[in-house]
C-alpha cells in the first residue's frame, strides 16, 4: 500500500469549488449535446471516444498523488460529459426507462458508499490520502453524475415543465440542503454528496436554458458558445487557483 | 458520519425532510397553477368562429404536399390565403381575438412555405401549430383528457400527457428498416429525426413528439 503522504488528493470544498462544479456540469450537458448531435459520429461512437479520453484523464489524476487543480477539474469536466452521454445512450439507444436508470444508479451509489465505509471506516473527503480512497471517491463522483442526470431527466419529464422551472426546483433543493447544513446541523459529508448529486440537474437545466434556441424557450446561445464560454471561465479559475494556492503548477 | 445508529437515522431523516420540503412546495405550486389554468380555459372564450373544417382540410393538404412537392404546397397554400381573406369580413367580427391568433398562425405558415429556402421542419411545425389552433380554437393547448394526434399519429396518452419522446423515437427507429424512400425523403427524415432527438435531449417532449410523428407520417404514405 501507499506510504501515506500528507497531501489530500482532492480540493477543499469552498464557494469556488461549487461554482466550478456547477459550470463543469453545465458545460458537460451542452458539450455532450454538441458532440452527439453535431459531430455526426452517433451517440455510441461519441460515448466510446469520450470514455477513452476520460480514462486517460483519470490515469493522469491518480498519477499526481496530490491535489493539482488542472488534473482534478479536467477529470470532473470529462466525467460530466461522459456521464451525460452514457445516460442519453441508455435511454435513447437502448430504450432503458429513466425510472430504471435512476433506481440502478441510486443502488450503485449506495453500494459504493457502503464498500467505502466498510473498507476505510470513514467517508471523509478531507482525508483522501491513498489510491484506494481516491478510487472510492471518483467512483462515487461518477455515480452521482449518472444519478443526477437520470433523476433530473425523470423529474423534468414527470413535471413536464421547461428548463427554467426544472432549474428552479433543483436550486430550491440545494438551498434547502445548504440551510440544513448551516442551521439544522446536517452532516457535512452527507450534505456534500447530496448537493453534489443535485448540482448536476441544476447545471443541466442552466445549460439547456442558455444554449437552446429562443423559439424553444432558451437564450439561443447555442451549444458551442455556451460550452466554450464555460470552459474558458473554468480554465481561468483553475489557472488562478493553481498559482494562488501556492501549489506547484506542473509536477 | 461517526456516532451511533440513532445519529445516522436522524441525519438521514433530516436530509429526506430537507429534500421533500422544496419538492412539496414545488409540487403544490405546480398543482395550483395547473388547477387555475383550466379555469382560464373555462372562461368563455367568446363566440365561436363557426365551422373551420374547410381551412383545416386545406392546411392538412399543404402539410402532405410539403413533404413531397414543395411547388404544389406553395400553390395549395395560396388557396388557404384566398379562402381566409375572403372569410375575413364574416369571421373577424365574430371573435376578433381568436381570429387574430389564427391569422398570425396562417401568416407564419405562409412565410415558412414561401421562404427563399424552405426548411421542412419549420414548415411542418408551422402547419402543426395552425391545425392545432383550428381544431381547438381559443385554447392555448389541447384540453387535458384528450388524445392528441399529429397527422393521425398519437403524440399523447389518453389523458393528454405527452408520450415519452424516447419511446416515440424508439418506434420511429423500429419502423425504419424495410422502408424504401426517395433521396429527398431520406434527407427530410434525417432532418426530422435529428430535430426530434435534439428536442428530446433537451427534455422537450412536446416538440420532439411532433417531429417524430412527422417522420413516422413520412414512412406511411
Amino acid at each position: 500500500m501507499d506510504t501515506l503522504p500528507p497531501f489530500n488528493r482532492v480540493p477543499t470544498v469552498t464557494l469556488a469549488f461549487w461554482l466550478i462544479k456547477l459550470m463543469a456540469v453545465t458545460m458537460g450537458e451542452t458539450a455532450a449535446d454538441y458532440l452527439a448531435v453535431n459531430m455526426g459520429l452517433g451517440l455510441t461512437a461519441t460515448s466510446l471516444i469520450m470514455s477513452a479520453v476520460l480514462a486517460l484523464s483519470i490515469t493522469l489524476q491518480f498519477a499526481q498523488r496530490r491535489y493539482r487543480p488542472w488534473s482534478y477539474w479536467l477529470a470532473v469536466v470529462l466525467i460530466s460529459v461522459v456521464g451525460t452521454l452514457i445516460t442519453d445512450n441508455l435511454v435513447d439507444t437502448f430504450g432503458v426507462p429513466l425510472i430504471t436508470t435512476t433506481i440502478a444508479f441510486t443502488v450503485l451509489l449506495a453500494v459504493t458508499f457502503a464498500l467505502w465505509f466498510a473498507a476505510e471506516g470513514t467517508l471523509s473527503i478531507h482525508s483522501i490520502f491513498t489510491t484506494r480512497r481516491e478510487g472510492f471517491y471518483w467512483l462515487a463522483i461518477l455515480f452521482t453524475f449518472a444519478l443526477g442526470t437520470a433523476a433530473g431527466d425523470l423529474v423534468s419529464e414527470y413535471f413536464g415543465l421547461g428548463y427554467t422551472a426544472t432549474g428552479l426546483l433543483f436550486a430550491m433543493i440545494i438551498a434547502s440542503l445548504a440551510l440544513g447544513y448551516l442551521a439544522f446541523g446536517l452532516d457535512a459529508i452527507l450534505g456534500f454528496w447530496l448537493a453534489y448529486i443535485f448540482t448536476r440537474p441544476l447545471g443541466a437545466s442552466l445549460g439547456d436554458l442558455l444554449s437552446q434556441p429562443t423559439e424553444f424557450g432558451g437564450f439561443g446561445l447555442g451549444t458551442i458558445t455556451t460550452s466554450a464560454v464555460f470552459l474558458g471561465i473554468i480554465a481561468a479559475i483553475v489557472l488562478y487557483m493553481s498559482r494562488g494556492a501556492g501549489a506547484p503548477i506542473r509536477g | 458520519m461517526t456516532g451511533g445508529i440513532g445519529k445516522h437515522m436522524r441525519q438521514l431523516l433530516l436530509a429526506i425532510v430537507l429534500i421533500l420540503v422544496p419538492v412539496g412546495l414545488f409540487w403544490a405550486a405546480e398543482h395550483w397553477l395547473q388547477s387555475s389554468s383550466p379555469d382560464r380555459a373555462a372562461v368563455d372564450p367568446g363566440p365561436s368562429l363557426g365551422d373551420l373544417t374547410p381551412f383545416q382540410s386545406i392546411a392538412a393538404d399543404v402539410q402532405t404536399l410539403a413533404r413531397t412537392d414543395l411547388a404544389a404546397a406553395k400553390t395549395r397554400i395560396g388557396d388557404l390565403e384566398t379562402a381566409w381573406d375572403e372569410a375575413e369580413p364574416t369571421l373577424q367580427p365574430l371573435n376578433p381575438a381568436q381570429w387574430g391568433v389564427l391569422d398570425a398562425l396562417i401568416d407564419d405558415s405562409l412565410a415558412s412555405v414561401r421562404a427563399a429556402a424552405p426548411k421542412a421542419s419549420v414548415v411542418q411545425m408551422a402547419l402543426f401549430a395552425l391545425q392545432d389552433e383550428l381544431a381547438y380554437p381559443g385554447t392555448a393547448a389541447p384540453p387535458l383528457g384528450t388524445l392528441v394526434t399529429v397527422q393521425g399519429i398519437a403524440v399523447t396518452d389518453g389523458a393528454g400527457h405527452p408520450l415519452p419522446c424516447e419511446s416515440m423515437i424508439q418506434s420511429l427507429r423500429s419502423a425504419l428498416p424495410g422502408v424504401a424512400l426517395s433521396d429527398s425523403d431520406k434527407a427530410k427524415l434525417a432532418d426530422l429525426q435529428a430535430k426530434a432527438l435534439e428536442r428530446c435531449n433537451a427534455d422537450d417532449d412536446q416538440h420532439a413528439n411532433a417531429f417524430s410523428a412527422a417522420a413516422l407520417a413520412l414512412l406511411a404514405p
